[in-house]
């Protein structure tokens, strides 16, 4: 077994955070040089949600989220104004603790990294958490520089900060990686039930253009002229849904055909692990009835 | 997964430690700890046990399950047992390591301890391996993997779920030949 890192070592994100604002999460610049072409694709993911006031905030760990909080949170995102109606304001509040939003956000890190396919976003949670450490590290200026809690809360926040990058990281690997596959599936589906946030979303176009551009430039533009275009199909790189992975049950779930078997049906007693081809489960990982371990 | 990660997610794990120090219930986002009284155990994740360990804040109290001869009897049970046992802690492995590297001087016994959990994370992962080869043979499509802990997983995640995934490729190839040469 390796060495284990030290816990002074705090599990900071390795190829992140040029900013200084904490509260920018920025996930990668890449140079992509080839001869004398040079193509430089900026891919960031800003959360900018300083200018919002944490009215859900009281002094302890418990916090309010009403849902049209997050809907302004993503409306920031999209237009960088907030629209909110008076009704939606009253509707459906939701009580969390910061603690149930971090298991949760532990829980989709863990799926998303070993789900073969993409899975659908979870800003909901990140956005939640990134606006708890933006808090946190205002109360932290507040301390005293020899004070205990200091250094505990830094730790703690070092901890969170990795799991959250390294959630946003492997989505971005997955949609680097099935580009043309994701932007075709993400075109069927409706905005409510798209699997991308719209950073991502863009992130994934500009990927792609970016990549014609490369192979145009660098090969398609000196071909004869009927193999000049860009053929997104033979491009395409599918994810492997049938994958074995890990998993372990939430909740009972009865009647789960094995794939690639006649009719072998098999029951989940909750948490009972198993390792399955990842179609069988995908809907159950979506829809939170198993988690992959 | 990383090994390294594997620990990370075991570093949630409570411990109880008797701090030397008094402070107030610190609030953390992953709840709250405390309040330190000095003398007085109290329960903490264990990254925090482990740094204030480090800075000789606290003594770090063996987990419940962590005594040489209750360990022993288990690998005596794991032993006899065809399938696998429950074991204490989803990261015994995880947590041993991590107490007994930085509070062996806490922890009576603890060069016992460590060769009783050595001992049964051997007997296990030799079980781990006979079943899995008797998996692949019998060309099994699922597996139940009750009472395996988070690093017995994580150590045959590089090869069992990547056999399996070849062995269906291979049996597509194969039923797509039958169906061609038909």
């Amino acid at each position: 077994m390796k060495q284990p890192l030290a816990s002074t070592q705090p599990y900071v994100p390795l190829r992140l955070r040029r900013t200084q604002k904490p509260y920018e999460a920025e996930i990668g610049i890449e140079h992509l040089s080839f001869g004398t072409l040079h193509l430089t694709s900026f891919y960031t993911v800003l959360y900018s949600i300083s200018n919002h006031n944490p009215t859900c905030w009281s002094s302890t760990e418990k916090f309010l989220i009403t849902n049209n909080f997050l809907c302004e949170i993503s409306n920031m995102e999209n237009n960088g104004d907030v629209q909110m109606t008076a009704e939606d304001d009253v509707q459906e509040e939701e009580e969390v603790t910061a603690q149930s939003v971090l298991l949760a956000i532990e829980e989709a890190w863990l799926n998303e990294k070993f789900a073969p396919e993409i899975l659908p976003h979870r800003s909901d949670l990140v956005d939640c958490m990134l606006q708890q450490i933006t808090h946190m590290e205002e109360n932290m200026k507040r301390l005293d520089k020899e004070d205990l809690r200091l250094m505990i809360h830094r730790m703690e926040l070092d901890r969170i900060k990795y799991v959250i990058t390294n959630y946003l990281r492997a989505r971005l690997e997955k949609i680097e990686k099935y580009t043309i596959h994701i932007l075709s599936q993400e075109a069927t589906r409706s905005s409510e039930e798209c699997y991308l946030t719209v950073a991502e979303l863009q992130f994934a176009k500009e990927f792609l253009a970016n990549i014609e551009m490369l192979f145009k430039t660098i090969a398609l533009q000196h071909m004869p002229g009927n193999f000049q275009t860009f053929e997104v199909d033979t491009l395409t790189v599918k994810p492997n849904l049938q994958a074995y992975v890990f998993l372990r049950a939430n909740d009972r779930i009865n009647g789960i055909i094995v794939p690639g078997s006649m009719d072998e049906e098999i029951d989940l007693e909750p948490g009972s692990q198993h390792i399955i081809q990842y179609s069988a489960v995908a809907d159950l990982v979506k829809s939170g009835a198993v988690k992959l371990i | 997964m990383d090994p390294c990660e594997v620990e990370f997610l075991s570093e949630k794990e409570l411990v109880s430690i008797v701090p030397n120090f008094s402070f107030d219930t610190i609030h953390l986002i992953s709840g709250s700890v405390g309040p330190f009284r000095a003398g007085l155990p109290v329960k903490v994740p264990i990254w925090l046990a482990v740094n204030l360990k480090q800075q000789q804040k606290c003594r770090i109290i063996n987990q419940d399950w962590m005594d040489a001869d209750s360990l022993n009897e288990a690998k005596e049970e794991e032993k006899l047992s065809k399938l696998f046992t429950k074991m204490p802690s989803n990261h015994y492995m995880e947590e041993a390591q991590l107490l007994l590297n930085v509070a062996s001087d806490d922890i009576s016994d603890a060069d016992r301890i460590k060769t009783a959990i050595k001992d049964i994370w051997d007997i296990r992962m030799s079980k781990l391996r006979t079943s899995i080869d008797a998996f692949l043979k019998s060309e099994g499509l699922h597996a139940k993997l009750d009472h395996l802990t988070a690093m017995e997983i994580n150590s045959v995640r590089p090869l069992l779920p990547h056999a399996l995934d070849q062995m269906l490729r291979i049996q597509t190839v194969c039923v797509f030949y039958k169906i061609i040469s038909k």
